[in-house]
């Protein structure tokens, strides 16, 4: 016996908050997320869908994915290591769809990659600077700050998992090009753990903080789980980043999410998921030294 | 961990330099996991030598510090050089490009921390050093040692005035203190710059 959980046709940031509030599993059966009508994912959505599979999968033992009509969604998914990772936890339906990929290429700097120890981090930007690098001299675009301020955000939020979550995660960094021509990467990183919260109630009175204050706290330089010196400089890098490159960042976590996008920070309540979640991404052109920058 | 190590001199002869060329650890220096390996390494050799010594970091060749790397290495090795726990030692910063400095800034700075970076014949402090401090470092780097009645006498200051502004760069490892006996049988204190011979 099967239950269909139908997906959004598109599948990002909101729509994955928006498809939580009607989310139930029902006993007894295979609980099949369906991307049958899938049309569009983001690296967040591939995160988000990735990461609902292993709650699916911790809460109700038996889940499957239904992978999409559409040969193209079908054959990104499978490009981007997202069937393959979900194969070892899901029943992957229908069963004649598995092999089909096609030969379209996206720019991918990092298809979805597990990240369990802090060696994988390394492996992480080490492989991302590679592929960012083999781009750059194709289109002899000269700066590399955007390259360590990527890297640099990279390596610390996938620091995060390993050290703070007390899970495993995924991440996954892709770089598009936007209508007016514009370039940017994005990456994405997900995890079931203890999610932020979790996290800073070891050192600090989070029964009386809002989630929105959990975050807020979290993005503030100094504040961390370890209360040794030098700790908690990470999210608040991250943050800078942003603000500094024209860069967004969506971070998620219990029951909130924070959006920030130069110097403004927008809170949502949504409804509840285990872990953290992040989105990051920064534009190629909007260097505050006043050089083009970035990847082409 | 091996470190691979370059000998040389600075300008005073008591104050030995050693240079690690930091690529020789990777070109991408992320975590502090990798760092507590690279630091663990650095500190037995800081450890291990028993005379007054600068250690030079020379990042040329790396492509990536991030702020958890350069807090475990950087900032944890030179408290514990600032605490005296290996004994005369001082770092000293080569080969960062302007992004990677930027990262490294941003670590001194969280624990509000100065380390001078040496680059062409050219140095600066990144992190935080206070302007009248850098005004005498200026006079150190440029005449290799000095005493506070040069300082006093070349920036019209009080003596003592000029005592506690090189005992703070002494301090804040910006500069070695070694002490002199004087010619009438006194003692003085002698504050040399921690840069190489060749600078």
């Amino acid at each position: 016996m099967y239950h269909f959980l139908p997906l959004p046709k598109h599948l990002n940031v909101q729509s994955f908050d928006r498809f939580l509030q009607e989310f139930r599993l029902v006993d007894g059966v295979t609980n099949v997320l369906s991307l049958r009508d899938l049309e569009f994912v983001d690296p967040y959505g591939l995160i988000g869908l990735f990461t609902l599979l292993r709650h699916c999968r911790r809460i109700a033992h038996r889940v499957g994915l239904y992978l999409p009509r559409s040969g193209h969604v079908l054959s990104y998914l499978r490009r981007s290591n997202l069937v393959d990772l979900a194969e070892d936890i899901a029943e992957i339906l229908p069963q004649h769809k598995r092999g089909t990929v096609d030969e379209r290429q996206e720019e991918w700097l990092l298809q979805m990659t597990p990240v369990v120890q802090e060696d994988d981090v390394s492996e992480v930007v080490a492989e991302v600077m590679d592929r960012v690098q083999a781009m750059l001299s194709k289109s002899l675009a000269q700066s590399s700050r955007i390259l360590v301020k990527f890297c640099g955000a990279l390596s610390e939020l996938c620091q995060n998992i390993p050290q703070h979550s007390q899970d495993w995660g995924v991440v996954v960094v892709q770089a598009y090009r936007r209508a007016d021509g514009e370039r940017f990467v994005r990456l994405a990183l997900g995890d079931l753990g203890i999610g932020l919260r979790g996290s800073l109630a070891e050192r600090y009175p989070v029964d009386q903080w809002s989630e929105s204050d959990v975050i807020r706290a979290a993005f503030t330089a100094g504040i961390s789980r370890m209360a040794d010196e030098g700790r908690g400089l990470g999210l608040a890098q991250v943050k800078a980043t942003v603000q500094e490159m024209g860069g967004t960042l969506h971070i998620r976590s219990g029951v909130a999410r924070v959006f920030i996008r130069d110097a403004d920070e927008f809170h949502f309540a949504v409804p509840f998921f285990p872990g953290t979640q992040i989105a990051f991404e920064l534009p190629e052109r909007r260097d505050t030294r006043g050089s083009t920058s970035g990847v082409r | 961990m091996e470190v691979p190590l370059v000998e040389g001199a600075t300008r005073d002869p008591e104050l030995t330099s050693h240079r690690v060329q930091m690529s020789g650890y990777g070109k991408v220096l992320v975590t502090r996991k990798s760092g507590e390996k690279v630091r663990l390494a650095l500190s037995a050799l800081l450890d291990q030598r028993r005379e007054p010594m600068v250690l030079e970091l020379d990042f040329a060749g790396v492509a990536i510090v991030d702020y958890s790397f350069a807090d475990e290495v950087i900032v944890r090795v030179l408290v514990n050089a600032l605490a005296k726990s290996y004994g005369e030692k001082y770092l000293v910063l080569l080969g960062l490009n302007p992004d990677l400095e930027e990262n490294v800034a941003v670590s001194l700075q969280q624990r509000g921390y100065g380390l001078l970076v040496q680059d062409d014949g050219r140095w600066q402090v990144i992190g935080n050093c206070k302007d009248h401090l850098l005004q005498a470092l200026e006079m150190i780097n440029q005449r290799g040692c000095i005493t506070a009645r040069d300082l006093a006498d070349d920036q019209e200051l009080a003596i003592n005035t000029a005592s506690n502004r090189l005992m703070d760069l002494y301090r804040a490892g910006l500069a070695y203190r070694s002490e002199r006996i004087l010619p009438g049988g006194g003692k003085q204190f002698a504050y040399s710059s921690l840069l190489r011979r060749d600078v």
